[in-house]
């Protein structure tokens, strides 16, 4: 008798001292509606500014256009001036690049980084975790500001991103901080998007900040990652012809 | 694309091709130093920061902006110029140097080409687009003899684009188009003449993946080129799907002059390597049958890049024969060891003649507007074979051994 009170009050404090949230199986669905634009094309311009470690600065600016519905993405490089006219489309899981210099196209599946950055080609795809991911544990913390969900994720799929993700996700269902990991746990990348900006009822990153966990030196004692800022402006949800969403587009207006 | 190969046909080629073909056009990457778990918690704690004033999300109105204007017309006509001056000095061995000595065989050489560019680039609207990239090249040596023939002047494009309500897309004029995969062989090239002839090309980008038919005119394809018949023009058809990850094309090809060809490509990802396949038929005008195959690889790691192709082909004429051909494997570091240089090594070999290349190389950038590169070449093979004395040994000099300096000095308006 004794020892059933035992695990009984055991099983009360455990549950007292780590509260155990039960895991919502619908909030990657609701975290992907928050920032997909199935009725419309979505265009702006993306503003990345990279540091390496110990200091020294690259910017490009490129624009990026998306129809979530189809996923599909383009994107032109408008800056530096030496890339200008370099193109990133996106069909599905497959990708073309189209070289200005070279007048050619690369049909590739095994292109991960986006030009040198710690941005990842499928940063640029339409929010796919419910059907990318599943959701393993699940818990709630303070970050900054924002009261979150944390969610660790497994991927259910060989074309997710990462194997494994943890996200802090805010009462409004919007991703505030990424971490993501190798299969082996080696944690690859830490993102945050602090603001966003909601356009036609929909959300779209304001600014966004990528650590690459993998790219580090010590500097003066003090580590340093390569970090990455990425600025979005300009959201216009103009529709677009279906031709835009072509390599025979991407050389087109490649200068 | 991985390679960038140039041939120009001057006394710099060997150089300028050399280092073309080892150094990738892709972006740089930096290398990856990896710490003990802990070490970077500082940067963690401020980056966690972000959020305590991150300021406030913003409604905003879509901004509605057109941002493919920026992209498809122009108010003003764009003109610009270009210019680049390239310096090298090689030095090496035509055979392999005997310790004793070493100065058998033993030669050295200089060169400098300079290019001169200017371009046109005009897109009064958003139906019409016009290209001009003209350029002039001043060697004073071809295929390593003083010539001092400063006049060559070279057409890069001047074509014509005009958008048919966005359901086709014509290009007309002189420009480079590649079919095929290959950019270390290109067995797969059937549009490589559309560079120096006349090409006219419509594309209809939303049927399937993309489908494209083309005509071409250029003197080799006509009996009499000065009166040319419409029937002996070149025409091309070709069409892309993509079904899942992996993309499918075929391109064919027909000439009066030179028979049909057909090209199937394919290409899909495996465990991470992107694999590909072209194989070619040719039915050329005397009726002869002939098959070329190109098998390679992509593969991408954090700093590292890696690629290979091995190409070999078939000919009925009147006995089926098989040539093994080639094979060529690429890699590339984009930040050597911490450093600030690029480096990579290729491999060339012919499976045929049992020849080859080797070639380490490094690039750096010591000031704006400044690169430099760095070579070591060594051909292997016995003497006459296709990597030691022909054209594809780069070397004007058909030097086994070198080492290659070149400086490029390049500016833009």
């Amino acid at each position: 008798m004794n020892q059933s009170r035992i695990l009984f009050f055991a099983l009360v404090l455990s549950f007292i001292l780590f509260p155990c949230h039960s895991v919502d199986s619908g909030i990657l669905s609701r975290i992907d509606a928050m920032v997909s634009f199935t009725d419309t094309d979505f265009g702006a311009e993306y503003l990345i500014e990279k540091r390496d470690p110990g200091g020294s600065i690259s910017t490009s600016k490129v624009v990026m256009f998306r129809r979530d519905r189809s996923r599909l993405f383009l994107v032109l490089i408008l800056e530096p001036s030496v890339d200008t006219g370099k193109g990133y489309l996106k069909t599905g899981d497959s990708l073309w690049l189209y070289d200005p210099v070279g007048k050619s196209f690369t049909f590739t599946n095994a292109k991960e980084r986006f030009e040198n950055t710690s941005v990842r080609i499928s940063d640029f795809n339409a929010s796919n975790y419910a059907e990318d991911y599943r959701v393993v544990a699940q818990s709630a913390e303070k970050l900054g500001k924002f009261d979150c969900d944390v969610l660790s994720l497994e991927s259910i799929q060989d074309s997710a991103p990462f194997a494994k993700v943890k996200i802090w996700v805010s009462r409004e269902n919007l991703v505030r901080k990424t971490e993501d990991y190798s299969l082996s746990g080696l944690l690859m990348r830490t993102t945050a998007v602090p603001t966003y900006q909601k356009v036609g009822g929909r959300w779209a990153p304001y600014t966004v900040v990528i650590i690459d966990n993998l790219k580090s030196k010590l500097i003066s004692g003090k580590v340093e990652y390569e970090r990455t800022t990425v600025t979005i402006t300009k959201p216009s949800l103009r529709v677009l012809p279906d031709s835009t969403y072509s390599k025979e587009y991407l050389e087109r207006v490649a200068r | 694309m991985i390679f960038r190969i140039l041939f120009p046909v001057t006394s710099i080629p060997f150089l300028v091709t050399l280092f073309c073909s080892m150094m990738l056009s892709a972006p740089a990457q930096s290398g990856a130093q990896e710490l003990p778990s802990g070490q970077g918690e500082s940067e963690a704690v401020q980056f966690d920061d972000l959020f305590s004033e991150p300021g406030s999300d913003r409604v905003v109105e879509d901004s509605g902006i057109d941002h493919l204007q920026a992209f498809e017309e122009t108010a003003t006509t764009r003109v610009s110029g270009s210019y680049s001056g390239v310096f090298s000095l090689a030095a090496g061995w035509k055979e392999w140097p005997l310790l004793e000595n070493p100065q058998i065989g033993f030669a050295t050489s200089t060169g400098f080409l300079g290019t001169a560019g200017i371009s046109v680039d005009a897109r009064p609207d958003r139906a019409f687009h016009l290209v001009t990239d003209l350029s002039l090249i001043y060697d004073p040596r071809s295929n390593g003899v003083y010539t001092w023939d400063f006049s060559k002047l070279v057409i890069a494009d001047l074509y014509v684009d005009y958008n048919l309500a966005d359901l086709a897309f014509l290009r007309f004029g002189q420009f480079p188009w590649t079919s095929g995969q290959g950019r270390l062989f290109m067995p797969g090239n059937l549009t490589s003449d559309a560079e120096t002839g006349f090409t006219l090309r419509v594309s209809f980008p939303t049927l399937l993946s993309g489908v494209t038919v083309a005509a071409l005119a250029q003197s080799d394809l006509f009996g009499n080129s000065v009166v040319p018949a419409w029937r002996e023009l070149g025409f091309v058809a070709g069409l892309d799907q993509i079904i899942g990850p992996v993309r499918i094309g075929f391109t064919g090809r027909y000439a009066a002059a030179e028979g049909g060809s057909c090209l199937m490509s394919v290409k899909g990802p495996l465990f991470g390597t992107d694999l590909f396949f072209d194989g070619l038929v040719t039915d050329n005008a005397m009726g002869v049958v002939g098959f070329k195959a190109l098998g390679g690889f992509f593969r991408e790691w954090k700093n590292v890049q890696a690629y290979g192709e091995y190409t070999m082909e078939m000919k009925a004429s009147p006995f089926v024969e098989w040539y093994p051909g080639s094979l060529g494997v690429v890699l590339l570091s984009r930040e050597f060891l911490n450093t600030p240089f690029k480096a990579g090594l290729q491999w060339l070999h012919s499976v045929t003649d049992g020849s080859g290349c080797v070639t380490l190389g490094a690039s750096w950038v010591p000031a704006s507007h400044v690169s430099a590169k760095l070579a070591f070449p060594m051909s292997y093979g016995v003497s006459g074979s296709s990597y030691v004395s022909s054209s594809l040994n780069l070397d004007p000099l058909k030097r086994r051994l070198a080492l290659v300096l070149m400086v490029t000095v390049e500016g833009s308006i």
